[in-house]
Parts: structure tokens; sequence; C-alpha cells
């Protein structure tokens, strides 16, 4: 009598529970890498509006806090540092040397404190003598939408609420003076 | 002063010292900083500006300067959840070690026991099957639902294989003798 072997045949669901979850671990994959192509770095804003946020800022200014649309028709210089930015030592004292001479030509200096202890950016405030308004990036919010990549980096506004130009790293005294001059004298285009 | 009155008020200068002592003490170790909890606390968040590090490992001025928060926050009596609440309000979730357990990210908490979930059912299911085929085997039947194939009868198959191995060893004699 003839003997059969019997065949095995591969389980249906074994199989379909492989195409499945290597699916979706290709789909995982695919949208991770979607994720951190589409990510935008800061000099990417530039030409573009700058994003609106509220600045709680530190006891010492007025008042609580600042919201940059309502600094719109003037000229605004927002500036990330940390008290910890050995290269935001080299500019602080120019940005606020600045802040005096510009304040009354519609010019704003804002700083913001980037991954900061409110104990030490105090005292790198106290150190430097800064006077223009200063606040804590609370959630790291403002840092996110600007895309900021590091510390010192500064943003300047011009009159339409646009973002003009972007500073990375520390900023020298004849490209600070010769954007702020540029921008007093460009006139607002969205009135 | 007699003898006994001197000594009753030595003995109660010297417990008045002690207490002194004691309480000096013990107020200056309640100031000290506990490195061991504000480094446990610390292992759970991120350095801020270092990749792939703790900040209970990294040796920056950032990382010092925050671990001296987390002592400022323990001694202000905020506990070791609150430590890391505060952290996560005050520079956003991406501080904490761990993805917090909420939105988008609880996938991350839920995915790996999904997936060993799945690969335990498919495993269990690739052994029953390799199970029930080998049974199927060594009863000489398919199992149920297998196709099977026919094959020669066993006995006849021995016979020509065991032929076949005397000639083989037949011709190697031969070689030998020559």
């Amino acid at each position: 009598m003839e003997q059969t072997i019997p065949q095995s045949k591969p389980s249906a669901i074994g199989r379909n529970l492989v195409i499945i979850g290597g699916t979706l671990f290709l789909v995982i994959i695919v949208a991770v890498m979607a994720i951190n192509l589409n990510r935008v770095e800061s000099v990417q804003l530039q030409g573009n509006p700058a994003p609106d946020f509220t600045l709680p800022l530190f006891d010492q200014f007025e008042p609580d806090q600042l919201t940059l649309s309502e600094l719109r028709g003037q000229v605004v210089v927002i500036n990330f540092w940390a008290s910890w930015c050995v290269e935001c030592y080299k500019e602080a004292a120019l940005l606020e040397q600045a802040w005096q001479e510009h304040r009354d030509q519609g010019v704003t200096f804002i700083g913001v404190d980037y991954l900061d202890t409110d104990k030490e950016a105090l005292a790198y405030l106290a150190q430097y003598g800064i006077t223009y308004p200063s606040g804590p990036d609370i959630g790291d919010e403002i840092s996110r939408a600007f895309a900021i990549t590091g510390v010192p980096e500064t943003f300047f506004i011009d009159k339409d609420g646009n973002i003009a130009h972007v500073q990375i790293g520390p900023i020298t005294r004849s490209q600070l003076y010769a954007l702020l001059d540029r921008l007093i004298k460009q006139p607002r285009q969205d009135t | 002063m007699t003898r006994k009155k001197l000594l009753k008020k030595s003995i109660l200068v010297l417990l008045t010292a002690t207490c002194y002592l004691l309480l000096t003490a013990s107020l200056t170790l309640a100031q000290e900083p506990n490195y061991d909890r504000i480094n446990g606390i610390a292992k759970n968040l991120n350095c801020p500006t270092c990749a792939g590090l703790n900040l209970a490992d990294c040796r920056t001025q950032t990382c010092a300067q925050w671990r001296g928060q987390i002592g400022d926050l323990v001694q202000e009596g905020y506990s070791d959840q609150e430590v890391l609440d505060f952290f996560a309000t005050r520079y956003g979730e991406q501080v904490l070690q761990a993805p917090p357990k909420h939105g988008f990210t609880l996938l991350l908490w839920v995915l790996p026991f999904i997936a060993i979930l799945a690969a335990g059912g498919w495993l269990a299911l690739a052994m029953r099957n390799w199970a029930n085929s080998k049974q199927a085997l060594v009863t000489g039947s398919a199992a149920p639902g297998r196709p099977s194939q026919p094959v020669p009868a066993s006995s006849d198959s021995a016979d020509d294989y065991l032929q076949q191995v005397d000639r083989d060893l037949d011709l190697n004699q031969g070689l030998d003798q020559t």
C-alpha cells in the first residue's frame, strides 16, 4: 500500500501576521523619515511672517508679559540666549547698547531665555545690565516655533512682522547696526 | 556650693550643650542636599544640550545648573514626581527620559507589548502546525486539510538502497586489492 508523506502547509494566520507587522514597521519608518525631512531650520524662516508668541517676562520687567503681534509696526529684535551659553557673552553688552541707542526709533529688543534656570538667568541679566524685556521660554514653545538650533540666535523682524534676517551665532557691531538702520528706514507695507 | 549642687549644675550644663549641638547638627544636615535623591531624579531627565545623556551623568555647566534647580525644588518640599512635572512644564516634555503616558507617546508604551503578543501568537501557531505535521508523518496519514504526495513503499526503497551499498562496497574492495 502506498504511504504518503503529508506536506506541511504554511499557516495562513502566521503569514498574515508577518505581512501586517512588516507593513506596519515600514509605515512607521517612512513616517519618521518624512517628519525629519520636513523639519524646518531657523534660517529657512527668513522672509516668512514671524510666529506670534506671548513671552512671560522676568519680575523686574513691566508688564508681566509681551506679545509679538502687539509690536507690529516696530522693528523687533528677538535674541535667544542662555546663561550657560559662552558665545552669548560676546554679544550681550552690544545688544544692550544697541537697544539703548535705538529704542526711541521704533525698535524693540526681546530676550528669550532658552533652557535656562531662573536663578542663573537673572544673574546673567544683572551681569550684563540687560534692560530690554526678557523672559523664560516656558515649555520650549517659542524656541520650537522659531526652529532654533542653538544659542545665540537673533531674529530681525521688520515693521510688517516678517523675519528679515536670522543671525546664527554672535552678531558683530557692524552687522547689527547696518541691519537696524536698514529696517528702521524700510517703510511699512501692510498699512 | 555643696558638691551635690555643683554636680547637678554640671549635668544641666552638659545636657543643655548636648541638646544645642544635636539641634545645630540636625539643622545643618537638613539643609544639606540629598545628592542621592537629586541624582535619582536627574536620571529621569535628559541633558538639555547633549544627545543621549541623562542629567545625572552629564558634566556640563547647564546640567550642573539643572541639578542645582532639582536640589532647590527638593528643599522646597517637591516630591520626585512634582520635580519631573515642573521640568516638563518649564522646558517641554522632551526633557523627560521616559515619554509621557498620554497622547501620541502612549503608543510607545503600548506597541512593545503588542509586538510581543503578536510574536508569541505567531510562534504558538507555528509550533502547533509543526506538531500537527510531525504527528501526521508518524501516523502515516495527512493532517486535516493538508495535501499529501505518493512515495514508493518503504521496503522496496530500503532493498534498493542496501543493494546499492553492497555494490559500492564490492567496488571499494576491488580497488583496495589493486
